[in-house]
């Protein structure tokens, strides 16, 4: 299972399972089991140096943060422009990038959104931000 | 000896600097051997008599050649002195000036001629802009298609939103910084923009448009590093260093607790301010990042110039003109004397070195004590603050 719009790296373990939670329809990132701290998208060892990660499961309620609509888009996103980037604030202190999509209206920064998994093809997922 | 090492006050001795732009018949090589001769021109010290080289480049996939710092040495007969090559975005040529200061302060060289040189116009603009959208995480963020416009672009809505700041204070920047451009011989783009032009010129990402954006260039710039007594010898007017200061940020943008302002710049500004036992309001004359518009006004104010959120207005207002309370990017900056990333910080020293000695000519700030250097690695992954004083 394959992960983004575009992906430049192999895939390691940790993102392949986290496509599969997508597939499932799943936002799943990780905690620390030692520190309690919380990661999404998922990482498979704590910045801290732990590495007894567990599965966090997240609701994706967010607040829009800042967005950008890209028009001159990088070679491997050329066919998908105009896009809008944004930044999302979750809870736990958790900000994620995603694009936001769905919307009729400029997007305005304090809105409330929420993060969905987007399934591009049948074996490529990724998230994506839609007015909540 | 410690202590006298310790105490060893490090001077820019001499400058050179190959002309910006789309240098279509020169390569790297060509490029460095033209920073260094201008640096030489004139000088009572022959090119061979240097202790060592430290060499900026950021990107080899740009310019295709590997090793590219060991190519651009040999290309000027100094292969068989130690060379090291330094890396950090496009902060890599006030890394390469840091490098060299610590080599010279703990005792490692006396004299490192330090050149930073990037060939950047050979391929597509689109895959150049790809290839800086893959500095962005390539796992979580680069899947994203987002530009490095639109990092960028993501901090200037937050900016907007939270101080009000206004399409017609980013462009003020680009007008500016076009003014001086239009005068620096050295520049890539040698012409005057207007606001309204520069107000409506095409998006590239949002609310940045194509005369927010800095310019994709190729070029080289030298500066020769020493022992101040050493600096003597060479110069009346050596430029001494007298803080240098660094920070750095997380690499996902959207991990950062604050998109109005970088981390790593404020770190910077005050360890370096700190060194130099001085403050913003010391500093004569600033050259700060501006890869886009709005990297100038949050530099501005990361730097101690303005509080958060006042610096677009005096821009606007004209404040960081000459005559102004803060003269910047009075060179052109990197948007109009362009961007050849790892040349750009060392491009900084060189500016701020001719003006601390009146060497201006029509562009000068009279009396011009104290430079700053603001150089910004990427998002602010790597940034670093260097201060200059005249030395006579």
């Amino acid at each position: 299972m394959k992960f983004g719009h575009v992906s430049m790296e192999d895939y390691p373990r940790v993102v392949e399972v986290f496509s599969e939670n997508l597939a499932n329809n799943k936002l799943v990132g990780s905690e620390c089991g030692a520190c309690q701290k919380k990661y999404f998208p998922p990482r498979s060892s704590c910045e801290n140096l732990h590495s007894d990660m567990q599965d966090l499961e997240i609701s994706g309620a967010a607040t829009l943060k800042a967005f950008t609509i890209i028009h001159f888009a990088p070679d491997s996103m050329a066919n998908k422009a105009p896009y809008v980037v944004a930044i999302g604030e979750l809870s736990d202190n958790i900000s994620v990038m995603a694009h936001l999509v769905g919307i009729t209206t400029k997007p305005k920064i304090g809105m409330s959104i929420q993060l969905k998994v987007q399934k591009l093809d049948e074996k490529r997922y990724v998230y994506k931000y839609v007015p909540a | 000896m410690r202590e006298e090492q310790i105490s060893t006050v490090v001077s820019v001795a001499a400058v050179g600097h190959a002309k910006f732009g789309k240098r279509k018949t020169e390569g790297i090589r060509e490029l460095g051997y033209e920073a260094v001769s201008d640096l030489f021109q004139d000088l009572n010290m022959n090119h061979t008599d240097i202790d060592a080289t430290v060499v900026g480049l950021a990107a080899d996939s740009f310019s295709g050649q590997g090793a590219p710092a060991a190519l651009i040495v040999d290309e000027i007969g100094l292969a068989e002195k130690p060379n090291i090559r330094v890396e950090s975005a496009c902060a890599t040529g006030t890394a390469a000036i840091k490098t060299a200061y610590s080599m010279i302060k703990g005792g490692m060289h006396d004299t490192v001629l330090v050149l930073g040189v990037e060939k950047m116009t050979s391929i597509s603009s689109s895959y150049a802009t790809e290839l800086m959208a893959r500095a962005g995480d390539l796992r979580w963020e680069f899947p994203f298609g987002c530009s490095f416009p639109g990092y960028y672009a993501l901090m200037a809505s937050a900016h907007m939103d939270k101080y009000g700041t206004t399409r017609e204070m980013l462009s003020s920047v680009g007008v500016k910084n076009h003014f001086y451009g239009a005068k620096n011989p050295n520049a890539h783009i040698q012409k005057e923009i207007g606001l309204e032009e520069a107000m409506n010129a095409v998006q590239i990402a949002s609310p940045l448009n194509l005369y927010d954006c800095s310019l994709i260039s190729d070029g080289a710039a030298a500066v020769l590093l020493t022992k101040k007594d050493l600096a003597r010898k060479i110069t009346d007017i050596p430029i001494d260093i007298i803080g240098i200061g660094s920070g750095s940020d997380t690499m996902q943008i959207s991990s950062r607790r604050s998109l109005t302002s970088l981390v790593g710049t404020k770190r910077a500004a005050k360890v370096a301010y700190h060194m130099a036992g001085i403050s913003s309001q010391d500093v004569d004359i600033a050259e700060v990042h501006d890869c886009f518009t709005i990297a100038e006004i949050m530099a501005m104010e990361d730097l101690g110039f303005y509080p958060p959120g006042e610096a677009g207005q005096a821009i606007l207002d004209q404040q960081t003109y000459i005559g102004g309370k803060i003269p910047t990017n009075i060179d052109g900056g990197l948007k109009s004397k362009g961007h050849p990333l790892g040349a750009t910080g060392i491009s900084q020293a060189v500016e701020i070195f001719k003006q601390l000695r009146n060497e201006g000519k029509a562009v000068q700030v009279d009396g011009a004590k104290i430079g700053l250097s603001h150089n910004v690695g990427q998002t602010g992954q790597f940034v670093n603050v260097v201060l200059y004083k005249r030395g006579d």
